[in-house]
């Protein structure tokens, strides 16, 4: 199913590809997969997708999950896929490393909304959090607590301890899978309650949150009850597929 | 590895269900993992070869000049006991003669006449003092206390050249031309040669000998290189502008030292003769018997000879060294057939060298033969009974081999000598070894925080610290003072950044410190450049968001921001920052001004021919690449493009003002681009790496390029030059870092090491030299990290 999926996924990057892109240099591998200084905008990321088993690179996951993303960040059930023959934990790893990266631009969005002033104290409808990446965790106001949590997870997943290969996670490190989920998702949950319009703009771009959701969910990372962004599917769908169209047409052109 | 290691005993405890999926990916992985060790071990295999190769060469070419050594050296000293004896006999006939022998040729001598009486006067009393020492210096072995009594003697010597060239410089300053030393040791010898007067057969085979070795090594460098204006500057360093006389003195007395050490009865000697050679007024005054003289000017193109060798060896070594370097990852056959070529080149080239310096060894040889009338058979016998003694006379029929494990000590000797005299001299050689040592980098510190490649490094001007920038968006500042102070700290220790600036809505390019203004700049491929404030550095890594950091943004590019660059000078209250972009365009921002931070954009014409490019459309303009203001010329700055060329443009004005011949290798793709280019921070000199593996020198002022060098297994990605301006850093998407001495003109590869594990097409996507603190170096890499080395 995911062979068949990237060959149809295959034709459709080469066909809106740039003219100058197909006469660029040829290392053994073919085109390099690097976009040098000077690219445009609209060459950047132009190579062709490749299956897993040819990516040779200690980051074979990473790249293929990113070129996954790149192709279509709204193909939700693909991208969550476990590629055949692939360890189920380091797929989770480099999802969750894909989701911090991203949620950085969803700070970056926030950062101007959601000040001290706006938002004293993190806050998720009813509940309130504490910043636990402190010794003793501390009230800290939104915008503080969301990079705070960014920051913690992004060095808890780069921590050598605990994650020392990509290939494979130590069984004493996938508790940490949860622990970080539950904290990226009250990111989400935030930016849900009290940003809603940045939400629901930055979901329709990247699909993070969905992508987020259904991963941990199908991964039992988070329990249900955690659970408390109302499901937006029925009622967001037609918003976002329709949000969506607008965005492929105007990547279109 | 070591992550297998620690999956495999985690296998037994869940080996109770052996599924089949799960044992066929433990064996997927295994096998993968063997074929990737295989990989490196072939790798490393082909590099060691090449590396024998190149160290068996080497040792052939120094068992030769060994070999070739020995042999004058034996010469030499028995010229010398004939001398001696010969001056013995002179004594036993007319022991008040020896003054008057002494005046002689120093009348002959030119020099002004009031130190030509001072010479004499002191001479006449050295003279007696001669002929009380001399019988013993004759058979010193015997006599201990006889040799001490000669060193001593020697000592004052010593004392008085000093002072006679310390205190009446310009007698000899106006007879010599303000030239290296060696150009004066050829001129005295010339000089002492004419003042030997009929005695010199050997003046006829002098300028023999002198056209052929005495052709300076740099020039014969030149001549296998392109020429390259860092040469001048590599070679005129040690010697140009140092005084010729003091130093000549410190020579010597090392080469008293080393002299009076060993046991043989001719070293005494001929270290007075070393002397005089180095000391035109000495010469005549001191050394008496006309053939000393001779035997000593036999020495000097000995010297030039060797080390005219050496240079070509390391000619030799040079045009190997990117072949030696570089290695397939890919196909060991290809390399194999590399390698096997590239051996048979440097045999080619050895093979001529070693017949022209046969010639001349043969040559010399037979005039130093025919002088003394020495027989080849007799020659040999020489060497043998010198081996004899140093062997305690065990028998004088061995093989080379084992005769030259022996020599060394006496080797070290010469050696010895050989480098103090290369001191006064080039130096090249001993400098290059000497930088050598100290420049071994070693990785102290990785800086694992970031989500994807790291793109742009910068350090902090005056302290320990650095600024990265990543494609995952953000840009990270680190304080590494805690990590650098503690050397016990175990290399892979977690470090925290103290602060993560986020703004950018795509990844970064390209970022820039200041510290003049307290600011940090960022360049991201979602067209802007953000300024920052500059966080303290005892800030903690988990603070309160300070809003006020985020100073400003510049808006104006229409496409990805790839590289900016801050002017070297910060002139009150006005900090200019030069940016590169896709849309074409080169921007130049006053980063203080509140209002509109754009000074002037230009485009591949410059700024007066914007209506030239109109006309060919904006897709098929030229995208600049890269930039770098000129340290050495204020007001210029230059740009790659991407069709391979660099120009030169006003800073002011934006006008174009040369077009660097930097394209004649384009081939109309990306393939053959530039990548980053920089100016070099002392000489009018600017380096350019190529997407096609190449790093190129240009000339600043004729925009010629004057050397080009394969440096990478894949593209040069990013280029920096050690604030000393000795150093070329590059690292490459071959995952590798590499080091070239550039300071010399073969520009030899100083370190290698792999920098940083590949991504996708990427390896190691930044390198930067820390300003101010020659041990730091830093790397950023596809692998997410940022690598800190330093030097021990």
């Amino acid at each position: 199913m995911v062979t068949n999926s990237t060959m149809d996924e295959k034709t459709a990057p080469s066909d809106n590809k740039p003219v100058s892109v197909s006469s660029g240099t040829l290392s053994p591998t073919g085109r390099p997969q690097r976009n040098l200084p000077g690219t445009k905008d609209e060459s950047l990321y132009q190579w062709p997708q490749r299956p897993l088993e040819s990516i040779e690179s200690a980051f074979a996951l990473r790249e293929y999950l990113q070129s996954l993303i790149r192709q279509d960040p709204h193909n939700v059930d693909l991208i969550i896929t476990l590629p055949t023959g692939q360890d189920e934990h380091a797929w989770l790893y480099e999802h969750l490393c894909q989701v911090c990266l991203e949620l950085n631009y969803l700070i970056v969005h926030l950062e101007p909304e959601c000040t001290p002033e706006v938002c004293p104290e993190m806050r998720a409808e009813e509940w309130m959090y504490y910043c636990a990446t402190h010794p003793t965790p501390r009230e800290c106001c939104a915008i503080d607590y969301l990079t705070h949590t960014l920051d913690g997870a992004s060095a808890l997943l780069n921590n050598v301890k605990f994650f020392p290969s990509r290939i494979c996670v130590p069984e004493g490190s996938v508790k940490n899978f949860q622990s970080i989920a539950r904290r990226l998702y009250r990111i989400f949950a935030h930016a849900y309650f009290h940003h809603r319009d940045i939400f629901d703009a930055f979901e329709a771009e990247t699909s993070l949150y969905d992508r987020f959701l259904k991963l941990s969910r199908s991964r039992k990372l988070i329990t249900d009850k955690l659970i408390i962004i109302p499901n937006l599917n029925n009622e967001d769908d037609s918003v976002a597929a329709g949000a969506r169209q607008i965005m492929s047409r105007s990547r279109v052109d | 590895m070591h992550q297998f290691q620690s999956f495999t005993p985690s296998q037994p405890p869940t080996a109770a269900e052996y599924a089949f999926p799960s044992v066929l990916q433990f064996l997927q992985s295994e096998w993968r993992r063997f074929e990737r060790d295989r990989n490196e071990w072939d790798i490393e295999k082909s590099e060691m070869k090449a590396r024998i190769a190149f160290l068996e060469g080497e040792k052939r070419g120094v068992d030769n000049s060994k070999i070739d050594l020995m042999k004058r050296v034996k010469m030499l000293e028995f010229a010398l006991r004939q001398e001696r004896s010969k001056y013995v006999e002179a004594k036993d006939d007319n022991s008040v003669g020896v003054p008057a022998q002494g005046q002689q040729p120093l009348a002959q001598g030119v020099t002004p006449s009031h130190v030509n009486t001072k010479i004499q006067n002191r001479m006449s009393t050295y003279g007696q003092n001669m002929t009380q020492v001399s019988p013993t210096s004759a058979t010193p072995g015997l006599d201990p206390l006889g040799r001490a009594k000669s060193r001593e003697f020697l000592r004052i010597c010593l004392q008085e050249i000093s002072y006679l060239t310390a205190s009446v410089p310009q007698s000899i300053a106006s007879a010599m031309p303000p030239a290296p030393t060696r150009l004066v040791r050829n001129e005295s010898d010339r000089r002492a040669a004419a003042a030997a007067g009929g005695r010199n057969r050997k003046s006829d085979y002098f300028p023999a000998t002198q056209t052929t070795s005495g052709l300076p090594p740099p020039l014969n460098r030149a001549s296998s290189v392109p020429l390259s204006t860092l040469q001048s500057f590599g070679k005129g360093r040690p010697t140009a502008n140092s005084p010729p006389a003091p130093i000549i003195d410190e020579a010597e007395d090392a080469t008293l030292r080393q002299f009076t050490v060993p046991q043989s009865a001719a070293q005494p000697a001929s270290n007075r003769n070393t002397k005089g050679s180095e000391e035109p007024t000495r010469t005549e005054t001191i050394v008496k018997p006309a053939p000393l003289v001779t035997t000593n000017m036999t020495k000097p193109p000995t010297e030039k000879m060797d080390s005219e060798k050496d240079s070509s060896d390391d000619t030799d070594s040079v045009d190997e060294e990117p072949v030696t370097v570089v290695h397939s990852p890919l196909s060991g056959d290809d390399w194999h057939a590399k390698l096997q070529r590239a051996g048979q080149q440097l045999s080619l080239q050895s093979k001529p060298k070693k017949a022209s310096k046969s010639e001349d060894d043969v040559q010399l040889t037979k005039d130093v033969q025919d002088k003394f009338n020495i027989s080849p058979e007799r020659l040999n016998k020489m060497v043998k009974e010198w081996d004899k003694t140093k062997q305690d006379g065990v028998g004088s029929q061995r093989s080379m081999r084992k005769k030259k494990a022996k020599d060394s000590a006496l080797l070290g000797e010469l050696a010895n000598l050989t480098v103090n005299e290369a001191e006064t001299d080039m130096g090249t050689r001993t400098g290059d070894s000497a930088t050598d040592e100290p420049a071994r980098w070693r990785p102290k510190i990785a800086l694992k925080r970031h989500l994807d490649t790291v793109r742009s490094i910068a350090f902090h001007p005056t302290k320990k610290a650095i600024l990265s920038g990543s494609e995952d968006g953000t840009m990270k500042f680190w304080n590494l003072e805690a990590a650098l102070g503690d050397s016990r700290k175990p290399a892979g220790s977690e470090l925290d950044p103290i602060h993560t600036y986020r703004g950018h809505t795509k990844g970064i390019t390209a970022v820039a410190l200041s510290a003049d203004q307290n600011k940090c700049f960022s360049a991201s491929l979602d067209r802007t450049v953000r300024a920052y404030g500059l966080v303290p550095m005892n800030k903690e890594t988990y603070a309160r968001l300070d809003p006020s950091l985020n100073l400003s943004t510049f808006v104006g590019h229409t496409d990805a921001v790839w590289d900016i660059r801050l002017f070297p000078l910060s002139i009150s209250s006005s900090q200019l920052l030069g940016s590169i972009s896709a849309d074409g365009t080169v921007k130049i921002w006053d980063t203080e001004t509140k209002g509109s931070p754009l000074k002037s954009s230009w485009s591949y014409h410059g700024s007066d021919a914007s209506s030239a490019t109109a006309s060919t459309g904006p897709k098929q303009r030229p995208v600049p690449t890269g930039l770098d203001f000129c340290p050495t010329d204020l007001k210029k700055m230059v740009v790659s493009y991407s069709n391979s060329v660099i120009k030169l443009f006003d800073i002011e004005t934006g006008k174009d003002i040369l077009t660097f011949k930097s394209n004649e290798t384009y081939d109309g793709t990306t393939g053959t681009q530039i990548n980053k280019v920089i100016c070099h921070p002392t000489l009018p000199v600017v380096v350019s790496g190529h997407e096609d593996r190449y790093i190129r020198f240009f000339d600043l002022k004729s925009g010629a390029c004057s050397y080009s060098m394969l440096t990478h297994l894949d593209a040069v990605s990013s280029l920096d030059i050690d604030p000393a301006g000795l150093v070329l850093c590059s690292g490459g998407h071959d995952a590798s870092v590499r080091l070239w001495d550039i300071a010399s003109t073969q520009r030899t590869c100083l370190q290698e090491f792999t920098g940083h594990r590949r991504k996708g097409s990427e390896g190691v996507c930044a390198v930067q030299y820390h300003p101010t603190m020659p041990e730091l170096l830093a790397t950023g890499g596809a692998d997410s990290i940022v690598k800190i080395y330093t030097r021990c």
